[in-house]
């Protein structure tokens, strides 16, 4: 027992310890690469140039600083979801909860717009709409789950939430004037680029607080896994936890969608990769891995989509895509095993 | 002795259906005896026992746990005098018996539910109880069913409560697993004092072990003592046929 304990703080920090590296990989390669010594200079206040010194602090670093919030963002969203709804297969993408989002900016953006106002460059009323147009379709979700308990219906029924809600944005770009319509398109390609410090500062935010949440919840998670009663026995305020882990897993996905568009499977995957990597359900140590974890996946996604020389990156969500589509076949293919970790 | 469970005019109705369960029901268990519930599948042994758990709201009438009534208790304080056995079975890959036992402890410890070295040897103590101390370290899909009944009964254990609640505890079981638990169950009230209400089939291992029997009909609830259970002609063919 002692030596597997060794075996996961080895493997603990190494997770830590590829974090800062793929941030620095991160913020050196892109479409103008950046010797590491430059960087290193940069930092220690000697002079490196002009354009270098606006695309590492500019450009790269708050590109960098956006995949860590996103990406440990949307892994504990993930993991609050699978372990809310007790499927292997929940997550922020697939249950639809990121089309929410969408559609709370939509209802935002449009309908603000047929009363004259523009708010898609507003810092606070685009994530709040997002936020609440996540949290209403995890809400809804919730409550369909305490009826039907079959994993593969409540997958099903998240992807047909998902594309109501598209179909909805459908009908409502329909109604709008070409300005808010090509505003709300804009935003939909989602990208890690293009976020400021004042709003990755919100951002952190939302993520510190919904985490410290999280970290209060350890044990009512834990208790989840065993089910209702189970929890309920044990002493856990079911109904305050279950509301508490909705608010915090729709904000997480709410927000990062609100700044970066959907990105996919992050919040799928992560929790997965997690519980294979420490052969353990609970959540004192997988919401710190998720983290780390999903922190260190979007950077070495981003680091990929830069990767193509000559100026062309690919969009963050395909390569999302074609890491996690993979897993998830895995996961289909082997339910039986995955399911009984629930 | 004092009563440490007393139930008075108690109505059940199943969630969601409006058709009562039982109704009128009174019934008293008392500290350090052992009770089996017998009757018909479906006629409503499990609905009271999570009931008298707290996990299921009551409609009419009162459950008192220590003369105060089950509404008036907190959520932490029930799990501290009430631990329950349910028939869902627990395999999930990623937990080992000792993480599944130390749940147990969870109303006692802080809000990491970090174990501190008298948690430990408790869940080390409810495992070597029923037997399962060699399981410690394999993990809950691993075991048969045997076995993890034991696993089950030793969380309940580890949760240290006057009242532990069985709700068909030896369904599945082999016939000597089934006499390991039945013997397990004996031990709780006897050594440790607890009060022990369980639900079975097996009639014969229910008479010879339990102090007193709580019969549900349709109609009612009865709780007798074995002996009068015996010497009962009319009772005995309500709940056997014959």
């Amino acid at each position: 027992m002692r030596q597997s304990k060794m075996k996961y703080s080895v493997l603990f920090l190494i997770l830590v310890l590829s974090l800062p590296i793929l941030f620095i990989l991160d913020i050196l390669n892109g479409s103008v690469n950046i010797p590491f010594s430059e960087f290193l200079n940069a930092f220690q206040g000697i002079e490196i140039g002009r354009a270098h010194e606006i695309i590492i602090f500019e450009s790269r670093i708050p590109k960098a600083l956006t995949a860590i919030v996103c990406g440990a963002s949307l892994a504990i969203s993930g993991l609050l979801m699978q372990t809310l709804f007790r499927n292997p297969l929940a997550g922020p993408y697939i249950l639809g909860v990121s089309s929410g989002a969408g559609l709370g900016v939509a209802i935002a953006v449009m309908g603000a717009g047929a009363i004259g106002i523009s708010i898609i460059n507003s810092s606070i009323a685009l994530p709040l709409a997002s936020m609440l147009g996540s949290l209403g379709i995890l809400l809804v979700l919730f409550l369909v789950s305490l009826k039907v308990k079959d994993i593969m219906t409540l997958l099903i029924l998240g992807i047909m939430i998902g594309t109501i809600a598209i179909a909805f944005i459908g009908i409502i770009q329909y109604f709008t004037s070409d300005a808010q319509l090509k505003s709300f398109l804009i935003w939909t390609l989602g990208s890690l680029e293009g976020v400021s410090y004042a709003s990755l500062s919100k951002m952190g935010s939302v993520l510190l607080v919904c985490a410290v949440l999280a970290f209060s919840l350890i044990k009512s998670l834990n208790a989840i896994l065993l089910g209702e009663q189970y929890a309920k026995s044990l002493g856990i305020a079911l109904v305050k936890s279950r509301l508490l882990i909705i608010l915090i897993a729709g904000s997480l996905a709410g927000m990062v969608t609100a700044y970066c568009g959907p990105i996919g499977f992050i919040g799928i995957i992560i929790p997965h990769l997690c519980r294979l990597l420490f052969q353990t359900a609970n959540h004192k140590i997988l919401i710190p891995c998720s983290m780390i974890l999903g922190a260190s996946l979007l950077l070495f996604s981003d680091l990929i989509a830069h990767f193509p020389s000559g100026g062309i990156s690919i969009p963050i969500n395909s390569i999302t895509s074609i890491i996690g589509i993979p897993i998830i076949i895995w996961i289909i293919f082997n339910k039986r095993s995955v399911s009984s970790s629930f | 002795m004092e009563n440490s469970v007393k139930i008075k005019n108690l109505s059940l109705a199943y969630a969601k259906r409006n058709t009562p369960v039982m109704v009128g029901v009174n019934l008293s268990f008392k500290t350090g005896k052992t009770y089996a519930f017998l009757g018909e599948n479906g006629v409503g042994k499990s609905t009271l026992l999570k009931a008298i758990a707290g996990l299921i709201p009551n409609e009419e009438g009162d459950i008192l746990l220590n003369d105060k009534p089950l509404k008036e208790w907190s959520n932490n304080g029930l799990s501290k005098q009430v631990a329950i056995v349910l028939t869902d079975s627990i395999n999930h890959s990623m937990l080992s018996v000792f993480d599944f036992v130390a749940y147990g402890r969870y109303p006692f410890t802080n809000w990491l539910g970090i174990l501190r070295k008298k948690d430990i040897e408790l869940i080390e103590d409810s495992i070597a109880l029923c037997n399962a101390s060699h399981l410690s370290n394999k993990s809950l899909n691993n075991l048969s069913d045997g076995e993890r009944q034991k696993v089950m009964i030793a969380r309940a254990i580890a949760q240290e409560t006057p009242i532990i609640i069985l709700d068909e505890p030896t369904t599945h079981l082999d016939i000597r697993n089934a006499k390991a638990i039945f013997k397990l169950l004996k031990l709780l009230s006897t050594k440790m004092n607890k009060t022990v209400l369980f639900s079975t089939h097996q009639l014969s291992s229910a008479l010879e072990i339990s102090d007193e029997l709580v019969i549900h009909s349709p109609e009612e609830v009865r709780q007798i003592s074995p002996r009068d259970y015996l010497l009962n002609k009319e009772l005995q063919f309500l709940l056997t046929g014959e």
